[in-house]
């Protein structure tokens, strides 16, 4: 079965302003590259958990394959269309199938409309039904995500933030898409509602037969979710597979590092681990070969001079690393 | 903060905003002052003691009625002309509301649209707009508008248009910035990602959530404009006599100013205290409105 | 041996337009030399404001309106402002979330260190001081100490701007580092380094460090001992290992039965049904119990914080029954 995403190769880049001079001597722009040819697939049903740390690109992928960012190289195929370079007309039918979830519950909804307005919008836009019947829809939609009918002429201020997430929810689910990228949906939230908030989702999945992408910097979050994970660090996917693959078995020195980072509740006072040092580089001034070359404790001289290609490991897991591919050196 | 979600009826940022601004001691004071002009204005025919026009050269320069030689009957005092100033002060302030409302209603509408236009579409939308926008800031207002005057003739109307010219630039470069903030909000994606045209999002997305600065811009900018058509009227280019401003019922008195001063002095404070009313009015509804100072 | 912080009965009330607030109400706490407390709650649990009150640092209207703070014997609740100043930054510091709206973006790192330094007069001269300050910036791990003490905190990058602000908070050389979420806007790996050296400071000069934080994980891996905050008041305490493999308060329970496991990620979480109460409109009951699955009509009335065992305490009237 073909995937539902496909993407190959995909990358954005975005050019910095130029000086005067720099312009006039027709100088090549510098680029920060957020996401730096990155190939994944994610089948039907199934929930790919991406993880990364702050500016390795996670969110820029997310909306890539939504196509609200332009890709400025790869292509995208959406159940087996080329979506690359469609036209925000030609876009439009397709809209409906696809769409998001943010991380801020406070800047996603629009403060000047009410529930009702910024969960029937989706509707109003495509469903072309009639005003009662699209009302019964968004009470309905409403209540499936644990809010009540009285909330419908609220205001987003007048909620906390864990309603609002939901709210959100219910936005983005209303049309019944088939694939939702939900860019941080807890980060912001409390860590009681965080898991209110994860419940919610694991039933609408299971519910509605929903492919999901879940970006996170939460490892655990991820877990909890994701049938597959990939790793991202400076634009590129440095490691994916099934989930337990990666989190047990983790064949790149920055997911070892990654889950090495994360507090562990049930070995308290443990031993303090080798952290892995050293900051994440500026994007504007990648490392030459491998992103993580500099940081890493098991580097060798290939690694400065040429860039990992993704080698396969086991059944569906693979990573980028010389480590896997004939020696560091 | 994470408090239990409010139990209350559905509260509109709107009432929010307007509750803050009624709490507000010195706006509302302000803000019913102004309303008392407009009475005053919009009554004109029924409580102005005498015609505005009605000349009576035996009661040229009568002072006002508190002082030797005044009577209560023309409370103000009367001008060079013999004519009733307190008349001419409540059929003034007319004029004076009306254009100003005119004038901040047109230049709010124009550089709403431009605004939202130039900040959410940018590319050339934004630099053909900016441009212009730079351009005639570039010009003094004053003399632009006497220029314009000048060219058009005198008349309620040709004022409204050569100060609507230069006004809507003031409302579009508040709702460019508003915009190119508001866009870049993840409400404004989501509306994107479900699929609407860029139209839709200015106006079903952005200007609401603009409309407020423009509401304290418009009513922080009326002040200025009512100087400058009092400004115009001083100096001959506004309303044509015998209509009566207030900006022209100062310039009548400029050659009486020592010995009949009320006929300058009072229109004069008139100004002094609808710009004052206006300006406080309009820093209450700053207070009351701004995001930043009350996040929920 | 005596404890460095020792707080009885704080209440820091703030009012509002719905009435008083208090956003912490009757907290009992004690610090030891070089010991790391873990204080941990969600929003609204009032483990800032804790803080914040014995620091001294809480703005009108807000103020506290009981309690006793005794630090290093001395209360210091009576001490005057310009005291309490002076033991503020020199033998207490705070190291705060966001280190770039804490950190003064007008003025240099270097600038902010030795004026520190110089006002608690620990040195004689500003060549010492900025010897000092460079010191400090080289323990904390920043590279190139001498260059970047000439950088505005905007030229550093979030981990380094924490690394900067933790070298300020010492400067005073305290005895007691109040630590507010210092690493949850990092990145997890930064994250870990950041807490590394937090550590190696607290063994090093014998440092007193409070960990306020959401996350339980950070204190289970660096806190001995652990304080649960829930609503204004403190729910349980005790030796970090025992809370967490024995919880003897439902909230303690609960949040750690919703809170995903990387070890185990299959197990299901279960959510603690409610939301926290609306603290101007909160009873003298347990402020737990509409959200408590053991809660009895005895809740209904105030509920003392007591001992269930040597170092434990908790705020239930079932404790025994939790785990």
């Amino acid at each position: 079965m073909s995937a539902l995403i496909e993407a190959r190769g995909l990358a954005k880049a975005y050019p910095l302003a130029r000086t005067l001079a720099a312009r006039l001597t027709r100088a090549q722009a510098p680029t920060v590259r957020a996401v730096n040819g990155v190939d994944l697939d994610i089948a039907r049903g199934e929930t790919l958990g991406l993880i990364g740390e702050s500016g390795c690109g996670k969110s820029t992928l997310g909306r890539l394959l939504l196509r609200l960012h332009n890709p400025t190289a790869g292509t995208i195929r959406f159940d087996g269309q080329d979506i690359t370079a469609l036209s925000e007309d030609a876009l439009r039918p397709l809209r409906p199938r696809m769409q998001i979830v943010f991380q801020d519950p406070y800047a996603s909804l629009n403060p000047r409309r009410t529930v009702r307005e910024i969960v029937g919008l989706p509707l109003a836009l495509h469903g072309k039904l009639r005003r009662a019947e699209a009302e019964t829809r968004v009470a309905r939609m409403l209540d499936r995500v644990g809010l009540a009918r009285a909330h419908l002429d609220r205001y987003p201020h007048q909620f906390s933030g864990g309603q609002r997430q939901r709210i959100g929810i219910a936005r983005a689910l209303i049309l019944k898409p088939e694939f939702v990228v939900c860019d941080e949906p807890v980060s912001a939230l409390d860590v009681s509602v965080q898991a209110q908030v994860l419940g919610l989702l694991r039933d609408l999945r299971a519910e509605m037969g929903l492919t999901l992408l879940f970006v996170s910097h939460d490892l655990a979050v991820v877990a909890h979710l994701a049938h597959r994970i990939a790793v991202m660090y400076l634009g590129a996917i440095v490691e994916q597979g099934p989930r337990d693959a990666v989190t047990k078995r983790p064949a790149h020195p920055y997911t070892r590092a990654l889950l090495a980072a994360v507090p562990r509740l049930d070995q308290p006072g443990a031993a303090r681990k080798r952290h892995v040092g050293g900051e994440l580089p500026s994007p504007l001034a990648p490392p030459s070969g491998c992103p993580f070359h500099p940081r890493c404790p098991e580097a060798g001289p290939r690694c400065a001079r040429e860039v990992p290609r993704s080698v396969p490991l086991e059944a569906g897991h693979r990573a980028a690393c010389h480590l896997h591919d004939g020696g560091v050196t | 903060m994470s408090a239990a979600a409010s139990e209350d009826r559905p509260i509109s940022p709107l009432r929010l905003g307007l509750v803050r601004f009624a709490a507000n001691r010195t706006a509302l004071g302000s803000a019913l002052v102004i309303l008392g002009f407009i009475l005053v204005a919009l009554a004109a025919p029924l409580i102005a003691p005498h015609h505005p026009a009605e000349a009576d050269l035996f009661r040229r320069l009568q002072p006002p009625a508190w002082a030797d030689g005044g009577e209560w009957s023309f409370p103000l005092g009367c001008d060079g002309l013999g004519r009733d100033i307190l008349s001419r002060l409540i059929w003034g302030a007319r004029v004076s509301l009306l254009v100003a409302a005119m004038v901040i209603a047109i230049a709010a509408a124009i550089g709403t649209m431009a605004g939202l236009a130039a900040g959410y579409l940018r590319g050339w939308t934004d630099t053909l707009i900016s441009r212009l926008v730079d351009t005639l800031l570039g010009f003094p207002y004053l003399v632009f508008a006497i220029g314009l005057m000048a060219m058009m003739g005198p008349g309620l109307h040709n004022i409204v248009l050569a100060l609507v010219y230069k006004e809507w630039v003031f409302t579009c470069r508040v709702v460019r910035g508003e915009t190119l903030a508001a866009r870049e909000q993840d409400y404004v994606e989501a509306a994107r990602a479900i699929g609407c045209r860029p139209l839709r999002v200015m106006l079903r997305e952005i200007l609401p959530n603009v409309l407020s600065p423009v509401l304290v811009v418009a009513t922080f900018r009326m002040a200025y404009v009512i100087i400058m058509e009092a400004s115009l009227s001083f100096l001959g280019l506004g309303v044509q006599p015998p209509t009566p401003s207030w900006g022209s019922m100062v310039a009548d008195g400029r050659d009486f100013l020592v010995d009949a001063w009320w006929v300058s002095t009072v229109p004069g404070l008139a100004i002094l205290a609808l710009v004052l009313s206006i300006n406080l009015a309009s820093q209450g509804l700053r207070d009351a409105f701004d995001p930043r100072l009350h996040a929920s | 041996m005596t404890a460095l912080l020792s707080v009885r009965g704080l209440r820091t009330v703030f009012p509002t337009r719905r009435g008083a607030l208090a956003a912490c109400d009757g907290v009992d706490l004690d610090i030891d030399p070089g010991e790391a407390l873990g204080v941990v709650g969600e929003s609204g649990s009032g483990k800032s404001v804790t803080f914040l009150s014995v620091l001294g640092l809480v703005r009108p209207p807000g103020r506290i309106e009981a309690g006793e703070i005794t630090f290093d014997g001395t209360d210091i609740r009576r001490l005057s402002p310009a005291a309490l100043r002076a033991l503020r930054g020199r033998a207490m510091a705070l190291a705060m979330q966001d280190a770039l709206s804490a950190l003064n973006p007008a003025f240099t790192i270097g600038t902010q260190i030795v004026e520190t330094i110089l006002t608690h007069g620990l040195v004689r001269s500003r060549a010492e001081a900025r010897e000092q300050a460079v010191a400090l910036l080289r323990r904390v791990g920043i590279p190139s100490p001498e260059r970047r003490l000439d950088d505005y905190p905007h030229q550093f990058s979030g981990g380094m701007r924490q690394r900067a602000m933790i070298a300020i908070a010492l400067a005073g050389q305290p005895r007691l580092l109040v630590a507010d979420e210092p690493t949850t806007a990092l990145d997890v790996t930064i994250r870990a380094q950041v807490l590394d050296l937090i550590d190696e400071l607290r063994e090093e000069n014998g440092l007193a460090v409070a960990m306020i934080t959401h996350d339980l994980g950070v204190v289970a891996e660096r806190c001995a001992r652990v304080m649960v905050m829930y609503a204004g008041q403190v729910v349980e305490t005790g030796p970090t290992a025992e809370v967490i493999a024995q919880p003897r308060h439902p909230y303690t329970r609960g949040l750690l039965a919703s809170l995903p496991s990387l070890e185990d990620p299959d197990r299901p979480l279960h959510a603690i049904p409610g939301q926290v109460p609306d603290l101007a409109r909160i009873d003298a009951g347990c402020r737990f119990r509409n959200r408590c699955p053991l809660a009895l009509e005895a809740c209904a009335r105030p509920v003392a914080l007591r001992a269930v065992s040597p170092g434990r305490a908790s705020r239930c009237l079932r404790a025994e029954e939790v785990a």
